[in-house]
């Protein structure tokens, strides 16, 4: 066995088909997609969205209803999660109670019955790694959040395994305590060369973390891509809305001419749109602009142009953030990144942005905000 | 700031109070067991096994030398032993099984396991009489199917005993088995499962420790009931089985009240004893020292 796990020992991971069902709910719907060997791909979608589902059954936890889970080209899929060499990160830690955190990392390796001598050795190692030298001998009780979550991913690569899965495994630590670990668990899941797939409903933690993206909604698969990518070019409104904030508005085409069309709202807007890689036909189409694509301020300037009030002005460090009314009620919000916001509170000034700027879904009437499967 | 002013408040927190408060919450308790169990322990047995009919040691040298006073609590132990070892040994996997339940039918099941709490205790006795009797249904069956010729004797032995006290004691173990049981977290097990614990392995290396603190618990509790029993050997047992508790009616029933508070001390002593070196060897307190211990 080598010192470390090196990337030979990354697998790829690939889903065919995959459907699960809990009595009468459909929890993941015909999942298919491929990790590539040593990638970290993280499964985002909100609570009930069948990522963790999907987690538990890549990890051997759930027997899938249907379809089929390969590890290496290796059909795996009636294997137990004790014959698929795959380390798990619990989202409460899943820590022994009753062993030290010495005999919670070595508990791995005492099951493979290694040598006394080696898995001291392999221990101190991996402690080392996640910086946890010197509290051998504390029980989990007497650990902080942090150092849990230390324990356990120690204990999750301790024994060489194929493919690490982390199902949230910062969601119950502070923001900066988090962001540090984003951070590391990146760096080590880089230099271990292990395939890792790691559940979250966070999208910046997604975003920060990620190779790759799988958007996860109502047991389906939405859209898989790099980072940039669905946060640019989200495949459906439902995405769109779920990694950003957005501006929606939906309403029909009453005109179009060549790449621009008008899109009216049910309130009476009028709204260009850029009709580019927007699917023939349809009449119904939703429009989102992210805020911080909103100018605000006497010079805006784009090709919506509209009055709004300032109804809330709220700094938020890196940019200020501005709710606008429009005379008809609805309400805009747009982030302002200049020193000086240029608006007050209650003023009425000008908003606006182009066209290209907002993203433009055909169809897409449902906005799909409860994170519900059912049917 | 806030949490200095707080600290400060405990501290300077007038004592009186807690120990008002104290008074409240043991108080009655205390009472009781002060009026009810203290006084007549040391004023009816302690004082009488010392000055009963005469001051001095005799009645406890007369049981120290007497062989049949050993058998007694030879027999009183081994029954109580056994009836505990039995009790665990069935209530272990049935509260195990409860736990792998849906919370709605393992409670479902736990009633169910409580039912021998809502009989009286002489009916459930006399039952076993009539299922163990010569003439009881086990014979009947046992003939019937021609499996053997003459009734053969069920009842007033040891085994019969050791049947009778499981009977009554087994919920007790199996609440507190599965009370503990239940508060093992199901995660651990998919955690020592995808770190390539078998089956087995994951039972023996992390429910088993997990659950002993249960174990310990249940064991000490039906094993000190299993001492005291009176009516489970006097009914179901043989003439030759006499446990401390027949014992000492026999000869309360004869006057006799020297001797039968002396053998009431014993028991009640042994029983002392055998708590403290229980707990000291496998207390609560050791089992998850680590884990609590600041």
């Amino acid at each position: 066995m080598s010192r470390s796990a090196s990337a030979e020992g990354a697998a790829e991971v690939r889903l065919e088909g995959i459907q699960h069902r809990f009595g009468e709910v459909w929890a993941v719907r015909g999942i298919s997609l491929t990790v590539k060997p040593g990638e970290f791909l993280t499964l985002l979608g909100p609570s009930g969205s069948g990522k963790t589902t999907l987690l538990r059954i890549i990890g051997g936890l759930l027997r899938p209803s249907e379809g089929r889970v390969y590890v290496a080209g290796q059909d795996i899929t009636a294997h137990p999660p004790q014959k698929r060499n795959m380390g798990f990160v619990f989202q409460n830690y899943a820590l022994f109670p009753h062993l030290s955190v010495y005999d919670n990392v070595a508990f791995p390796l005492q099951i493979r019955r290694m040598r006394r001598q080696k898995i001291r050795d392999r221990v101190n190692e991996v402690l080392t790694l996640v910086q946890l030298t010197g509290l051998e001998n504390r029980y989990p009780a007497q650990l902080s959040g942090g150092q849990q979550q230390r324990v356990s991913l120690a204990r999750a690569i301790v024994f060489y395994p194929n493919v690490l899965l982390m199902d949230e495994p910062l969601g119950s630590l502070d923001k900066r305590l988090r962001q540090q670990l984003q951070l590391e668990l990146r760096h080590l899941q880089h230099d271990l060369g292990i395939t890792a797939i790691y559940v979250t409903h966070d999208q910046e933690e997604a975003f920060a973390m990620s190779d790759r993206i799988a958007v996860v909604h109502e047991g389906e698969l939405r859209q898989l891509d790099q980072p940039s990518q669905v946060y640019r070019k989200p495949g459906d409104s439902f995405i769109a809305d779920f990694v950003g904030d957005l501006n929606r508005f939906e309403g029909e085409l009453v005109q179009s001419n060549g790449p621009t069309g008008v899109l009216r709202t049910s309130d009476g807007m009028e709204i260009l749109i850029s009709l580019h890689g927007v699917a023939q036909g349809s009449r119904q189409f939703v429009c989102g602009i992210r805020p911080e694509r909103v100018e605000v301020g006497e010079n805006a300037v784009g090709d919506n142009r509209y009055r709004g009030v300032v109804r809330a002005l709220t700094f938020q460090g890196t940019h200020y953030r501005c709710e606008l009314e429009l005379p008809n009620g609805r309400r805009v919000s747009a982030s302002i990144y200049r020193e000086d916001p240029g608006v007050r509170e209650g003023e009425e000034v000008w908003l606006g942005w182009n066209a290209e700027e907002a993203l433009v879904f055909g169809g897409d009437f449902n906005s799909n905000e409860s994170g519900f499967n059912e049917r | 700031m806030q949490r200095a002013l707080t600290l400060q408040k405990t501290i300077v927190q007038p004592r009186t109070r807690n120990a008002l408060l104290a008074a409240c919450l043991l108080g009655p308790t205390l009472v009781l067991l002060g009026v009810l169990f203290v006084y007549p322990l040391v004023d009816g047995v302690l004082i009488r096994s010392f000055s009963d009919p005469e001051v001095g040691f005799q009645n406890y040298t007369r049981l120290y030398s007497s062989v049949a006073f050993r058998n007694i609590l030879r027999l009183t132990f081994e029954i109580a032993l056994y009836t505990t070892l039995v009790c665990l040994l069935l209530a272990y996997p049935f509260a195990y099984f409860l736990t792998t339940l849906p919370k709605r039918r393992a409670q479902f099941f736990l009633a169910l396991s409580l039912v021998p709490f809502w009989t009286a205790i002489l009916a459930r006795l006399y039952a076993w009489t009539a299922i163990l009797g010569r003439r009881g249904i086990i014979n009947d069956w046992l003939i019937e199917a021609n499996l053997i010729d003459e009734p053969i004797d069920l009842l007033f032995n040891r085994t019969a005993v050791i049947i009778g006290m499981v009977h009554i004691l087994l919920p007790f173990m199996i609440i507190i088995l599965y009370s503990t049981m239940i508060a093992i977290d199901r995660e651990l097990q998919d955690a020592a499962r995808s770190l390539g614990a078998s089956g087995f392995q994951t039972f023996r290396r992390v429910f088993l420790p997990l659950s002993m603190p249960g174990v310990y618990a249940g064991v000490l509790l039906v094993f000190i009931i299993s001492l005291g029993f009176f009516i489970t050997p006097a009914v179901l047992g043989g003439g030759g089985d006499i446990t401390i508790a027949i014992f000492v009616q026999q000869q309360v029933s004869i006057l006799n009240w020297g001797v039968a508070s002396a053998m009431s001390m014993v028991l009640l002593v042994v029983t002392i004893i055998l708590f403290f070196v229980f707990n000291r060897l496998f207390g609560a307190e050791r089992m998850v020292a680590g884990a609590l211990r600041g």
